[in-house]
């Protein structure tokens, strides 16, 4: 877990480090002030969120995982009286309506289909944090 | 018998009473006196009673002979002699004939029925017919013995000679012979029709083991169809997620050197980065398009009315916004609507139409037209463009997934459009078809029903 100290917190849950990487860079790209803090499964995401004592502003959540899945976990917290509110975006590579469906029904605060290019996938981020973080509201 | 039967039988109408054939005559002759002719109708009423008691004779089997006057005279026919040519009937029958007295004895029967029997005539007689009554049928034949004693009636019975099993539909009269009851036994061998039935069940039974049968395979092979759909849903999810993932990876990755090594990149390696960014892109199209094309494949189909032309205009619209600059001529004929799956066909009608727009791109002045004709009493949709048009002798290959006419720096798509076209009016029951020239235009035709 890294974990970087400014106003805004973004959780990103997701097992894949590249993927990561270019979510940390999109991140930084739209609000250099933007932290980031990194857990690579549900388990390790609930355990961050159980162990900081002010939760983040939003989750950015994958979906396939090993171990506790994006499902589960939306799940969890979905039902966890402190965390219940929490902004949750589930970001993914599917393109299954499926996924989409479910992950509403699971408790998502939206769902965004990973565009094909960092640079479709950056302003598709954007957009989100512009909606969700509202108290801090990203430069573009 | 054009003749009139004059006299009768053994004086007193005794049963078996011999050739009695002494025939009153009358004879009526001149002296008509009065008294002559009272004699004469008494005489008259005599013989007419006569008659009438010679025909109830003959009729209830009494009567022994009878005498005739005919154009030759007089003629005397032997009630007896007429038993030879009903033996020789009744021998000659293919059906046992039997006599039986009220206690099932035998007293005579035909050859038919010894040949059913494997028993001669002569050692038949004296026997019961009941011990050829198969003992599973012996309270059938107690009924049926004694309704028969009533009442002309059959019934079907099993026969047993020897152990060997012989259906019979027997048909049984009772007369009173000579004061004695006796029955009548026609037996008739249904063997034949037995075994026939018995075949008919057989096929039956078969068809139904054929038909259960050919269930259990339709049952297996839904399971097996099942199964593969949700293995091919397993590949689907693959390819949607899985590999999208990878191809973003290096487009990203791609994009980021490009940036942060901006200054140590010279423009070759930047033009290499590019490329690189570029074909993970039009991988990832691709992927999509397929995943697309599967999703037409599978997509349940829900028809309504719906109106063609308004869906052909805001495509047109669409296309028309997103490109402004293009100057082109749109003819779109109204009023068209057909019962179709709505989403799909706008699908359809806006690849279609793209595909237009895409392929006059470089003509001067660019037409599109969306339109409706008539073949043999069908309606036949079109969707026609002035643009580069295409050789006739790969028509058929336009509709295969990735098939392109063009290069792909002439004109940019992934050759998947016009695949997923041909699925949607495939699934709508139609057909689709293209006529088209080099340099002059092409025409996409397709019919829904």
């Amino acid at each position: 877990m890294i974990m970087k100290t400014t106003r805004a917190l973004v959780l990103v849950i997701d097992d894949n480090d590249d993927e990561v990487f270019i979510t940390r860079t999109v991140l930084s790209r739209i609000d250099p002030e933007i932290s980031t803090a990194i857990a690579t499964s549900g388990e390790q995401g609930l355990e961050f969120l159980r162990k900081s004592e002010t939760p983040p502003s939003l989750i950015l959540l994958d979906l396939k995982m090993p171990g506790m899945g994006g499902i589960d976990f939306l799940r969890f917290i979905r039902a966890d009286n402190r965390l219940h509110s929490l902004p949750v975006i589930v970001v993914t590579n599917s393109t299954l309506e499926a996924d989409e469906r479910e992950s509403l029904e699971a408790g998502a605060s939206s769902f965004l289909r990973k565009a094909s290019t960092i640079d479709q996938f950056q302003e598709d981020i954007a957009a989100s944090l512009g909606k969700w973080l509202k108290n801090n509201k990203p430069r573009p | 018998m054009g003749k009139t039967p004059k006299k009768k039988t053994s004086s007193a109408v005794k049963p078996k009473a011999k050739k009695s054939t002494q025939s009153v005559k009358s004879q009526v002759r001149q002296s008509q006196s009065r008294k002559d002719l009272l004699m004469e109708i008494g005489d008259l009423h005599l013989r007419l009673d006569e008659a009438m008691e010679t025909l109830n004779a003959i009729r209830s089997g009494e009567v022994d002979a009878m005498v005739v006057s005919g154009p030759k005279g007089e003629q005397v026919y032997m009630l007896k002699g007429a038993e030879q040519p009903y033996r020789i009937l009744v021998e000659s029958m293919n059906e046992g004939a039997l006599s039986l007295m009220e206690d099932s004895t035998i007293i005579s029967c035909n050859r038919a029925f010894s040949d059913m029997a494997g028993i001669t005539g002569g050692m038949l007689i004296g026997r019961s017919f009941k011990e050829f009554v198969a003992g599973e049928d012996a309270d059938k034949y107690n009924v049926f013995w004694k309704q028969a004693k009533d009442c002309e009636t059959r019934a079907e019975l099993g026969l047993s000679f020897s152990g060997r099993a012989v259906p019979a539909l027997i048909s049984a009269c009772a007369r009173i012979i000579e004061g004695e009851s006796r029955i009548f036994l026609v037996v008739t061998d249904i063997s034949e029709r037995k075994k026939t039935e018995a075949e008919l069940t057989r096929y039956r039974e078969h068809l139904e083991e054929i038909v259960a049968e050919q269930t259990k395979e339709l049952r297996r092979r839904t399971g097996e169809l099942d199964a593969l759909n949700k293995e091919l849903e397993a590949f689907v999810y693959s390819v949607s997620h899985d590999l999208r993932a990878p191809l973003r990876v290096m487009e990203g990755f791609a994009k980021i050197v490009t940036e942060t090594y901006a200054d140590k990149l010279d423009a070759e390696g930047k033009n290499y980065l590019a490329r690189i960014r570029f074909s993970s892109e039009q991988m990832s199209h691709l992927i999509e398009d397929l995943l697309r094309l599967s999703r037409i494949s599978r997509q349940a189909i829900r028809t309504m009315r719906c109106d063609l032309s308004s869906i052909a205009s805001s495509v047109m619209r669409g296309l028309c916004q997103a490109d402004p600059a293009r100057n082109i001529e749109v003819v779109i004929e109204e009023g068209i609507s057909a019962d179709v799956d709505l989403d799909l066909m706008k699908i359809a009608i806006s690849n279609l139409l793209s595909n237009a727009w895409k392929f006059t791109s470089t003509a001067e002045k660019a037409s599109i037209e969306f339109g409706r004709v008539n073949q043999e009493g069908k309606a036949v949709y079109f969707v026609r463009d002035n643009g580069v048009g295409f050789d006739q002798t790969y028509a058929n290959k336009m509709f295969l997934p990735f098939q392109r006419l063009h290069a792909e720096k002439e004109f940019e798509g992934t050759g998947i459009g016009l695949s997923i076209v041909e699925r949607i009016i495939r699934r709508h029951g139609g057909r689709i078809w293209a006529e088209g020239e080099v340099g002059k235009g092409a025409t996409v035709y397709f019919t829904l029903d």
